[in-house]
């Protein structure tokens, strides 16, 4: 064993201005992508940027249930569209309340931008509650249980929002409507909820992705991210700890939930969303990029989300065929890398040891390396 | 006070058509050492996942410190301040050897929500700090704060075992049920242990319940013995007691005449 694999400073602690800085950074990236990156590249890549975006949220707060906590859930997307179609029907019918039609200006000085904030915040909080009315139950079970009850859950959202009426398209037939009408939830049914105020930009979406980003790692480090852990390691050890492992399934559920559903909220708002979107195929999307980027590393997830978003535009042209190049991306990935690209790590474990700043934990395959 | 720790009385299970343990009654007094041993299949573990809420008992009764225990959930016993390790290590192995305690200390710990752990608050991070103090204090009875960020399944098999007892102390429990803590040692590592359990007793204030096959380690410590075998007490006493009770040496050998084991 060599002195690069135990290491003996402790730990530090962030002082009040590491609490705080990395907020004032979310904001400066996003403002980078929105004045500097966007312009730069031009619409299609500012669109796919946008893309990418959304997969990173996703990707990480996924990474919270099936990666921390060691639950297999795959209706992802469920809880992504149900935020998106609660954000959407804010912003569309406040629009068509407030000025007669939907908002358009969304640059960041339009003064649009907080009917998009308080739409997506929405979002979350009711993909939240989704997440809370399915994960109450279904958590107690073990294992594969989840798997089936989350699949079931994203096929129940997507044919319920099918059941949804027509949306209203002018203010006039939106005054007119009944409660009656108002009931049947006009959300456009199955053909999709169209006509969607375009306020998501750059900004809004990379300030999204760094607080997911940010919180997905603080929580990680915190009491309830070590927690989570435990229950990922070993259940029984960890209620022998005094952890209330349903209680806390339940918690990172939620929580996952609110970050999917203010991803949907902005996905919504630059793009068009149909009922198709909370199906089988969108959640298995997301989970493979966890699963790629390594169960339990946010950064893995990350990458892997910008990879398969990007491969996923490539491959465009060849259609239903780029699953095929899918799946063998993902059988290779298993036979070389089968914990993922990252496994457990972060991307800046990799760094050398005098680079790093804070000492990792050291994994078997470091050991390997060290002693060979 | 007289009362002591932890009383059980009468509890039982039964496992389809059988009796894992009987009439179960045990009464270990405060900052014993108490030892549970028993030939293999005698009910010890079975009793140990009884008194942590793996089991529930079919019936009688489970008071910790006068409060009543079964019943409860596992993690609410443990909450309640009984912590346990397992015959078979169970360590949160890939998390780190300093995570794997700063877990143990997730229950009493102050707690902050959610959003003071996201915004990193003051108060957040002075319990962080208090916590890694605790953690590192505890690391250094075991002499393991050089493995401190080594994860918990890449440590020598000795040391997982020293890391579990550490982390059921962690919980800042009253009473810790180790289960067969010297197994897989070699016999310095057992004499360093027997010291080291008697240390920690005496320096956290402990009640300590052990399951233990190895005799003279048993001996050595236990103030207080109870003897179990298919999942009736057959014997209670001190060391010198059990080792010339004729039901224990049959028990064990099925041959009276001869103790459970040399003794020096």
């Amino acid at each position: 064993m060599t002195d690069a694999s135990i290491a003996t400073r402790p730990v530090q602690h962030a002082s009040p201005l590491r609490s705080a800085l990395p907020f004032v950074f979310a904001i400066l990236i996003a403002l980078l992508f929105h004045l500097v990156v966007g312009p730069m590249l031009g619409a299609y890549p500012s669109r796919v940027l946008l893309d990418i975006g959304v997969a990173v949220i996703l990707a990480v707060s996924l990474n919270i249930v099936n990666g921390y906590t060691g639950q297999f859930s795959i209706g992802h997307a469920a809880f992504m569209t149900i935020g998106g179609y609660v954000a959407g029907a804010i912003t569309y019918y406040t629009s068509l309340h407030l000025w007669g039609d939907i908002a358009v200006d969304n640059t960041l000085s339009g003064g649009h931008g907080w009917l998009l904030v308080v739409a997506c915040l929405a979002g979350g909080v009711a993909s939240s509650l989704a997440g809370w009315v399915v994960g109450l139950p279904s958590l107690r079970l073990r294992g594969d249980y989840l798997a089936i009850v989350t699949l079931g859950f994203g096929e129940i959202v997507r044919v319920l929002l099918q059941q949804t009426s027509q949306q209203f398209y002018d203010p006039a037939e939106m005054h007119a409507a009944t409660w009656r009408d108002w009931l049947a939830i006009p959300v456009g049914g199955a053909l999709g909820f169209s006509d969607l105020p375009p306020l998501t930009n750059l900004f809004w979406m990379y300030l999204a992705v760094g607080l997911t980003i940010l919180f997905a790692y603080r929580l990680k480090q915190s009491s309830y991210g070590r927690a989570l852990l435990s229950i990922r390691e070993d259940e029984i050890a960890a209620e022998a700890m005094g952890i209330n492992v349903t209680r806390l399934k339940v918690r990172a559920f939620i929580f996952a939930a609110f970050f999917a559903g203010l991803g949907g909220g902005l996905s919504a708002h630059y793009s068009i969303i149909r009922p198709i979107d909370a199906g089988f195929a969108q959640s298995f999307d997301i989970v493979i990029m966890v699963v790629l980027g390594g169960l339990g590393s946010i950064s893995g997830a990350v990458v892997a989300a910008i990879l398969l978003t990007v491969v996923k535009m490539a491959l465009t042209e060849y259609g239903i065929y780029r699953m095929i190049l899918y799946a063998l991306l993902l059988i290779i990935l298993m036979i070389f890398r089968p914990r993922g690209l990252f496994g457990v790590r972060e991307i800046w474990d990799f760094l050398p040891a005098s680079k790093r700043k804070f000492p990792v934990p050291v994994t078997a395959s470091a050991q390997e390396q060290a002693l060979s | 006070m007289n009362e002591p720790l932890l009383d059980v009385r009468d509890i039982g299970i039964s496992f389809g058509g059988l009796r894992a343990v009987a009439d179960f009654s045990l009464q270990v007094p405060r900052n014993s050492l108490y030892g549970l041993i028993g030939p293999n299949g005698a009910g010890k573990t079975t009793i140990f996942n009884l008194l942590t809420g793996v089991y529930r008992p079919g019936r009688g009764s489970i008071h910790l410190r006068g409060q009543r225990i079964d019943g409860r959930k596992p993690y609410e016993i443990a909450q309640a301040g009984l912590s346990r390790t397992f015959q078979n290590v169970r360590l949160f192995g890939e998390l780190s050897v300093l995570d794997n305690l700063r877990v143990a200390c997730h229950m009493h710990t102050p707690r902050h929500g959610l959003l003071a752990t996201l915004l990193r608050t003051r108060g957040y991070r002075q319990q962080e700090k208090r916590m890694l103090d605790k953690v590192m204090a505890l690391l250094s009875i075991f002499k393991l704060e050089q493995f401190q960020n080594m994860q918990a399944k890449n440590l020598a098999y000795g040391n997982q075992r020293r890391l579990e007892i550490l982390r059921a102390i962690a919980t800042d429990a009253s009473l810790i049920l180790l289960d067969e803590p010297a197994a897989g040692l070699n016999p310095a590592e057992k004499e360093s242990l027997a010291d080291a359990i008697r240390q920690i007793r005496d320096q956290f204030n402990l009640t300590i319940l052990l399951i233990e096959h190895d005799m003279r380690l048993v001996m050595k410590i236990c103030e207080c013995i109870t003897v179990l075998d298919h999942g009736e007490v057959i014997a209670r006493g001190c060391a010198t007691e059990i080792q010339t009770d004729p039901n224990v040496i049959e028990a064990y050998l099925g041959d009276p005449g001869t103790p459970p084991t040399s003794t020096d």
